[in-house]
């Protein structure tokens, strides 16, 4: 009879032992919940610095409010960048934990020295989402992750939801980690990074008079990079350019100009931007050919016009066309020529059509052939509707 | 054998026998040889695999009653089929371990970094010796569930990773050429001879047998686009070059998934759709690493060899995966190589000596010989 239970009875008691979950188990009164990180190279020491931005949960409880600030902010060096965050638990309190992360801040100094401890570290690291947006700050990470921004409780969380809505103004790019890892390690595609600047937004109450008073963590831009280092900047134009050629960016809002003297404006809001390259050889280089397409309507006029609808309407699509293809081409002259970085996956395109001749001739010299591939942009632009129909509103009479 | 499954069972039995460790540990080995290029490299190494899983259900039907095990006898002989069988008994020890330590690296490396290795490895063998002993009914019914949640497992992965497909990715097709994509499909083998040597252990338990050779080629493709799907995705996602970074890709790709805003994380949700079929996989190799066992050394009571066979390869499962980069390497080689020169040459060899046998062994003398396990 006992044998019969014999089986059932091991396998109950080995999961007693077993099963108990204490190895790894984590009270969440043990954790400090890491909301934003900021990582910079000290020009002075070469270390790392590595600044947190921790969740207070007890501050947002409100059945015990606390006049405490809902985050504790805190930074510590070292050698590596893993000795750095290990150092946090020097004065710490609780055990520092990455899984609600919502944002990693590059600084200027780190991402001109070398990204590769950054992307080791959180990639291989399973506590961290490969979701957990990414951005080069302009100065040092330090300041943006300490800053107060936005109107959440938790700055982090203000500076992550700026991902969410990039595409509203259109000029910069959203990075998560999976996107930035895939492009460093691919042999032909450079990373293209997110960029936060810091400014003067914050509109201050100062007896009865409104003043621009506390820093804002802005979007905006890009940072270039080519294989582990930071080249520079893109400017929010550029940065919209590249971002539609690299499918980043699918809807945007234009101010376009309709007369010579550029005095009056319509608003163009863009959507369903359509990329489409394609490269030709053209003697012993390729050429690329880059198509964009979009269908937009016309969101916001100001003034009065003599012409038809239908001639409206292609004067718009005509300038619309005209600034798109001036932003890509800005963006591109800044990659190709300034930064000779690829960030447009130009190589892989060579690769993908030419094969054999991107074994034989281009694959080893890329770095020098690519900056004197022609680019060619050719951008229709389709405007389907205006809300406006044909009137403005304060010419109506 | 006396105990029968239905075609549904068995039909669910092959992708549950090839999903488990190739969906990511053999992506990243076949990455790394070929890049871009896995998923045709292993998509054609699984249709060159179909042939010799048919080769083996066509000499399951030749002996409808018989387990490889038996048939060799017959046709190889008495020592000689006991030489394969001892070859036989290490193979399928070693298709547990790698199966078990499979889930051990799942385990390990994301969720409980800090249990240790033994405990997980001893608290699976536990768990899949007690699903053993049920028999092999158990397993096949808990393969359908498997099944199941594979193919749910499959759509969640599809929606969650349709934002970052990038086609690109995917091209130029045959970028290696196909005679390396043909090389590195060597390292399919390694699942692929689940199904081969498995299917000629469970072939005798399909109930009805009058179109085993479809049903097994039907299941066989299923399987194969089931398990495809992941480097293809996998590819088109993270890319050859982030592929090549990682032992376990398909948890790389996993980190990756965010099913919506308010699923940010899928690994848990992985795990609990994946585990079925790993532990569906390692069952049966143990179950066929002791029944072929049983055939050299004739015990009384099953589970006097059984429990010593299972704490044994516990052991070896333990000892494999000590150094997590020599058990990747492990599985680049000479596991897939062993296993392709087994996997084909036996089944290939039974083929031979059936055909040249034929007039000499009666098909009556041969279903009268059943060896019940």
């Amino acid at each position: 009879m006992l044998r019969k239970y014999l089986h059932s009875i091991s396998v109950i008691l080995i999961c007693c032992i077993l099963l108990t979950g204490c190895w790894d188990a984590r009270g969440l009164d043990e954790l400090a919940l890491v909301m934003a990180v900021g990582i910079d190279k000290s020009v002075d020491s070469d270390k790392f610095v590595v600044t947190v931005q921790i969740a207070k949960p007890q501050s947002q409880d409100k059945s015990n409010p606390s006049s405490d600030e809902p985050v504790w902010t805190a930074s510590a060096e070292g050698k590596t960048l893993f000795e750095a965050i290990r150092n946090i638990a020097k004065f710490s309190s609780r055990r520092v934990m990455w899984a609600h992360n919502r944002i990693i801040v590059i600084g200027e100094s780190m991402a001109k020295d070398d990204i590769t401890p950054i992307i080791d570290f959180f990639t291989h690291n399973p506590e961290l989402r490969m979701k957990t947006w990414v951005a080069v700050c302009n100065g040092k990470a330090r300041e943006y992750v300490s800053t107060k921004t936005g109107m959440e409780a938790y700055p982090a969380l203000s500076a992550s939801e700026l991902f969410n809505y990039y595409e509203l103004s259109a000029q910069s790019v959203r990075t998560s980690m999976d996107i930035l890892f895939r492009d460093f390690q691919s042999e032909t595609v450079q990373p293209f990074v997110s960029a936060l600047y810091l400014e003067p937004l914050l509109i201050k109450q100062n007896e009865g008079q409104k003043e621009k008073g506390e820093n804002q963590v802005v979007l905006e831009g890009g940072a270039v990079f080519l294989r582990t280092k930071m080249l520079g900047f893109t400017t929010p134009e550029q940065t919209r350019g590249l971002g539609i050629v690299r499918r980043n960016i699918s809807s945007a809002v234009l101010s376009v100009p309709t007369d010579e003297e550029e005095e009056e404006y319509v608003a163009v809001e863009l959507n369903s931007i359509k990329v489409n390259m394609d490269s030709k050889m053209q003697g012993d280089l390729p050429s690329v050919i880059i198509d964009v397409s979009c269908s937009g309507q016309i969101v916001e006029q100001d003034f009065s016009t003599d012409l038809s609808m239908d001639a409206f309407k292609k004067q718009v699509e005509d300038k619309t066309a005209e600034i798109l293809t001036g932003n890509i081409q800005d963006g591109i002259e800044a990659v190709q020529k300034e930064y000779k970085s690829d960030v447009l996956s130009i190589g892989r395109l060579i690769h993908i059509n030419h094969r054999d001749l991107w074994y034989s001739k281009y694959k080893s010299n890329w770095e020098k052939i690519y900056p004197n591939i022609p680019i060619t942009v050719n951008t229709t632009v389709k405007i389907e509707y205006s809300s406006t129909y044909q009137i403005p509103m304060n010419n109506e009479d | 054998m006396k105990t029968k499954t239905s075609k549904l069972q068995y039909f669910s039995l092959f992708t549950n026998l090839l999903y488990g460790k190739a969906i990511g540990i053999t992506a990243g080995v076949v990455v790394r040889a070929v890049g871009a290029d896995a998923w045709t490299s292993m998509l054609i190494a699984f249709l060159i695999g179909i042939i010799f899983i048919q080769l083996m259900a066509h000499l399951g039907s030749k002996f409808p009653e018989l387990t490889m095990i038996d048939y060799s006898k017959l046709l190889l002989g008495k020592w000689v089929s006991r030489f394969f069988s001892i070859l036989l008994v290490i193979f399928f020890a070693f298709a547990y371990a790698t199966s078990a330590n499979t889930l051990t690296l799942h385990i390990k490396q994301y969720l409980l970094p800090e249990t240790p290795t033994i405990a997980i490895i001893l608290l699976y063998a536990a768990l899949v010796f007690y699903g053993t002993s049920l028999g092999i009914e158990v397993i096949t019914r808990v393969s359908f569930i498997a099944f199941v949640l594979i193919i749910l497992f499959n759509i969640i992965t599809i929606f969650g990773t349709i934002q970052d497909f990038q086609a690109m990715n995917l091209q130029p097709i045959f970028d290696k050429g196909i005679i390396e994509n043909l090389k590195a499909g060597i390292y399919s083998f390694g699942d692929l001879s689940f199904v081969i040597l498995g299917l000629g252990i469970i072939y005798p338990i399909l109930n009805k047998k009058n179109k085993a050779m479809s049903t097994t080629f039907w299941a066989s493709i299923f399987a194969t686009f089931i398990v495809i799907t992941w480097p293809f995705i996998e590819t088109a996602t993270l890319g050859a070059d982030v592929m090549k970074q990682f032992s376990v890709v398909c948890m790389q790709l996993i980190r990756g998934v965010q099913l919506t805003r308010y699923f940010p994380r899928s690994e848990l949700i992985m795990i609990n759709l994946f585990v079925w079929s790993i532990f569906v996989q390692s069952s049966l190799m143990l179950f066929c690493c002791i029944y072929t066992m049983k055939d050299i050394i004739k015990v009384k009571k099953e589970w006097h060899l059984s429990a010593p066979l299972t704490v044994l390869i516990a052991l070896l499962t333990y000892l494999m995966v000590q150094d997590h980069n020599k058990f990747v390497e492990f599985l680049a080689y000479p596991w897939p190589q062993a296993a392709a020169i087994l996997s084909i040459g036996y089944p290939s060899l039974l083929f031979i000596i059936s055909l040249i046998r034929k007039k000499k062994i009666g098909t009556n003398s041969l279903t009268k010989q059943e060896n019940v396990p």
